[in-house]
């Protein structure tokens, strides 16, 4: 699917009164430029083009209705349209802004799919690239490429599951579900074997897991964030506690002290762990016992030096081994016998135990017993020693605090509490992702938290219902099905990460060779290597690497609508990013600034050439009077509130300083 | 049949069960049970599969060279609970053939697992019951398991 802006126009908002058409040559230009000083109304424009392109102003709030009031003015009405073109049909939405009644209203054209209707109401395959979070995607500003490195967010993995349609899988394993329910449904069962109270059975146990999986997700994006919030913490604390040189530096020293302390205790442990893994080395009842064991079975003779294979190939000799013949008498005799020899293999494994028994005890040099008696003492010694360094740090670290400033203190204290806020949302991790045991029996579904458990519940309660209705076949096939999608949705994400990660690393490479900056992995958002943060302009650069990558591999083609698109960016920097934009994307608009064009337009324009349509828009203010009077011989619309005017020329002449 | 391990055991280990390098395997959980149980000679039955997890068929690769060693004590054990005279051949006999099996890997019959899971049970009744709290580090839960099972010791 291609989904292309073609323009749009905007009435009675804070933003001008403006139609903008995107076209250019009897198609949609590639680039489109459109320059707007500061104050004119872009970040309006940009709200206004995702609002009515995504539906999300009819969940508005009387406030944020009447922010879009123009200042100053009495309109009862504001009104934006947009015109898409989806896979070359027209798509309009029209949105209208109540301001006195605080309402607002969609319209929507769609020629191909019943002509005006009201509301907002896009063509169904068209519905889920519209969605407010979609549509922030190509409709991209500098916030978006903040949120796509916040840990709190997670943009990235919803960007990635968008443009790669991973989705998809979802929607296949609910499709399943639903033919599944259908089919049980329709099922006529005898009354009394209890579906009813399987299928609401069913229903809690799909509540409790939707309701667990959302606080796993929510207490593992949350750990993330304080894992973060703690790193930064640490580092302002250090730097601050640093200005203490001399303390600072005895704190290091013992820091460094706890340091080997630490190790030392684990390589102890380790030995400990390997000693105790040998019985003898517990008890010495244990090798008492084995000693004694070994000393019955000898007493016993067991093994005895003939096995009970010497009896059952004897009797089938002609004559026993005394000469009698081996009538039947005999061999019911000795088959009787040979019961109580053991085995040719079981006398091997006694023989064996007796070999390990003489080798590991009675043989044994030392003394394993008192080996690990000694080693837990050294253990224990490693212990305290460690445990009176820690005391020391941490009395040296109090004070360091304690000679600080009250925000340091702040700060420890900050830092205490998400500490501990880390250890209680692990512990509920722990108890979500645990095992199956027998503590959830005496639990209602409501209080039971552990997945394992609740989806066990809940494969029990489907197969029931399958049972009553008759319909276990096809809930095996479904369960396959879902099975099959959730390693396909996880595996895809695994490998889709790495693949991009790898991409949008070699693009940096290029764009940021001045200033390295890597991705060190995507999870739900962007990880960058050896970096708590990045400035406005690398960010800036990882979101959009991150992003052109991403829309450049997915089926559909988008437009990429960008405010400010190398405001933040070192020069050289907005040369390259200006070099990627066209590669990756086949329509390109751009909110610009006239302090944005060194770089950045003069570079986009010698890639592009003539395929890029330049827009300059200003408001008719006593500021720009000048201005208006410029405007003679160019290709331009006017009417009382600003100036449109078209052409490269005038693009590159306007001049405005932007504060 | 195969070695299991408890549910209520498993999540009395949950802090340190997974601190590599320390705790390699579930078997080192069971083997801390078992030899407490073998020690202080306590069993108790592993009631149904709800109650408990099979988490291995054989000896793990840290155990293979003791694993004689184990069912000795394990014969040993059953020796004295069943008040076997040593010098009784036949009866020693029948135990042992209860027990060993040379043809499975582990050369214990079921009815030795069986025994083996029961002793893993009562040690860890012992822990649980003797110890003051779940353990949360590794360390000082070595040094006090070895105090409780001198103690336990017949």
């Amino acid at each position: 699917m291609k989904i292309e802006l073609k323009g749009w126009k905007s009435n009675g908002l804070r933003c001008p009164d403006v139609s903008i058409d995107l076209s250019l040559n009897n198609g949609i230009a590639p680039v489109a430029l459109l320059q707007m000083p500061n104050g004119t109304g872009k970040t309006t424009t940009l709200n206004m083009l995702r609002a009515t392109m995504s539906g999300e102003a009819e969940k508005w709030d009387e406030q944020r209705i009447k922010s879009f009031r123009r200042p100053g003015a009495d309109t009862e009405f504001g009104l934006f349209s947009v015109d898409l073109l989806v896979d070359g049909k027209q798509l309009t939405f029209e949105l209208t802004l109540n301001f006195d009644e605080a309402t607002a209203k969609y319209r929507t054209t769609s020629p191909g799919s019943g002509g005006i209707t009201h509301g907002w109401n896009p063509p169904e395959t068209v519905h889920r690239f519209l969605t407010e979070n979609f549509v922030r995607l190509f409709i991209f500003d500098g916030e978006f490429a903040d949120r796509l490195l916040d840990s709190r967010n997670s943009e990235a993995e919803k960007a990635i599951d968008a443009l790669c349609q991973l989705y998809l899988l979802d929607e296949i394993s609910k499709d399943a579900e639903e033919a599944w329910q259908k089919a049980s449904k329709n099922k006529t069962v005898k009354t009394g074997q209890g579906l009813e109270s399987w299928q609401k059975k069913e229903e809690r146990l799909k509540i409790q897991i939707k309701k667990v999986s959302d606080a796993k997700k929510k207490a593992e994006v949350e750990i993330d964030s304080l894992k973060d919030d703690i790193s930064k913490l640490e580092t302002n604390i250090t730097e601050r506690t640093g200005n203490q040189q001399h303390l600072r530096d005895k704190y290091e020293e013992k820091k460094h002290e706890e340091t080997n302390a630490q190790r030392d205790v684990e390589k102890i442990t380790l030995s400990v762990m390997g000693l105790i893994r040998q019985p003898q080395t517990l008890t010495s009842t244990f090798s008492s016992d084995l000693i004694e064991l070994k000393d019955q079975l000898d007493k016993l003779k067991l093994p005895s030096s003939t096995s009970s294979q010497f009896f059952i190939e004897l009797m089938e000799e002609a004559e026993c081994i005394c000469g009698r013949p081996m009538n039947h008498d005999a061999k019911t005799t000795i088959q009787e016998k040979s019961k109580r020899y053991l085995g040719e293999e079981t006398s091997g494994v006694l023989n064996s135990l007796k070999s390990d028994i003489d080798l590991y005890i009675i043989n044994e040099e030392s003394n394993k017993e008192v080996d690990l008696t000694d080693a837990l003492s050294t253990l224990d010694a490693a212990i305290t020693k460690k445990r009176q360094i820690e005391a020391v740090t941490r009395a040296l670290w109090e004070q360091l605090i304690e000679e600080g400033d009250e925000e340091l203190k702040q700060w420890e204290r900050t830092l205490q509490e998400k500490k501990e806020r880390i250890d209680l949302l692990q512990d509920l991790l722990r108890e979500i992702d645990r095992d199956i045991d027998n503590s959830d029996e005496d639990k209602t579904i409501e209080k039971t938290s552990c997945l394992k458990t609740l989806k066990k519940m809940l494969k029990e309660a489907l197969n029931k219902i399958s049972e009553i209705t008759g319909t276990l076949e096809l809930r095996e096939k479904t369960s396959i099905l879902q099975k099959i999608c959730d390693i396909a949705l996880n595996k895809s994400r695994k490998y889709i990460r790495e693949e991009l990660t790898q991409e949008c690393n070699d693009k940096l490479k290029e764009i940021l060779a001045r200033n390295p900056l890597q991705i060190e992995s995507i999870e739900r958002s962007l990880k960058l290597k050896n970096q708590d943060g990045a400035s406005v302009g690398q960010t800036l650069s990882v979101g959009y690497t991150f992003l052109t990558n991403l829309l450049h591999r997915g089926k559909h083609q988008f437009p990429l609508v960008v405010d400010s698109p190398a405001n933040p960016l070192d020069e050289n920097v907005r040369g390259e990013i200006a070099k990627i934009i066209p590669l990756l994307c086949d329509q390109f608009i751009g909110f610009t600034i006239s302090t944005e064009k060194p770089g950045f337009v003069t570079t986009l324009s010698e890639v592009c050439g003539d395929k890029i349509k330049y827009l300059t828009l200003f408001k008719k203010t006593d500021g720009t009077k000048d201005l208006v009077k410029s405007i003679t011989g160019y290709d331009c619309l006017e009417n009382e509130d600003c100036i449109l005017v078209s052409g490269k020329d005038f693009f590159n002449k306007f001049d405005r300083k932007e504060t | 049949m195969a070695f299991y391990l408890r549910n209520d055991t498993e999540q009395w280990f949950s802090h340190i069960k997974d601190q590599k390098p320390y705790i390699e395997t579930k078997f080192d959980l069971y083997y801390f049970c078992l030899m407490l149980g073998l020690a202080a000679g306590r069993k108790s039955p592993v009631t149904g599969k709800s109650d408990a997890t099979e988490f291995q068929k054989n000896f793990v690769k840290a155990f293979i060279p003791v694993q004689k060693l184990i069912i000795g004590l394990l014969l040993k054990a059953e020796l004295r609970r069943l008040g076997i005279d040593p010098s009784e051949k036949d009866q020693v006999y029948d135990l042992l053939t209860e027990i060993v099996d040379p043809d499975s890997l582990t050369k214990l019959t079921e009815a030795g697992i069986t025994k083996l899971n029961e002793y893993v049970s009562g040690g860890y009744d012992i822990l649980s019951e003797e110890m003051p709290s779940k353990p949360y580090n590794v360390e000082d839960f070595i040094r006090s398991y070895r105090q409780l099972i001198k103690t336990k010791s017949l």
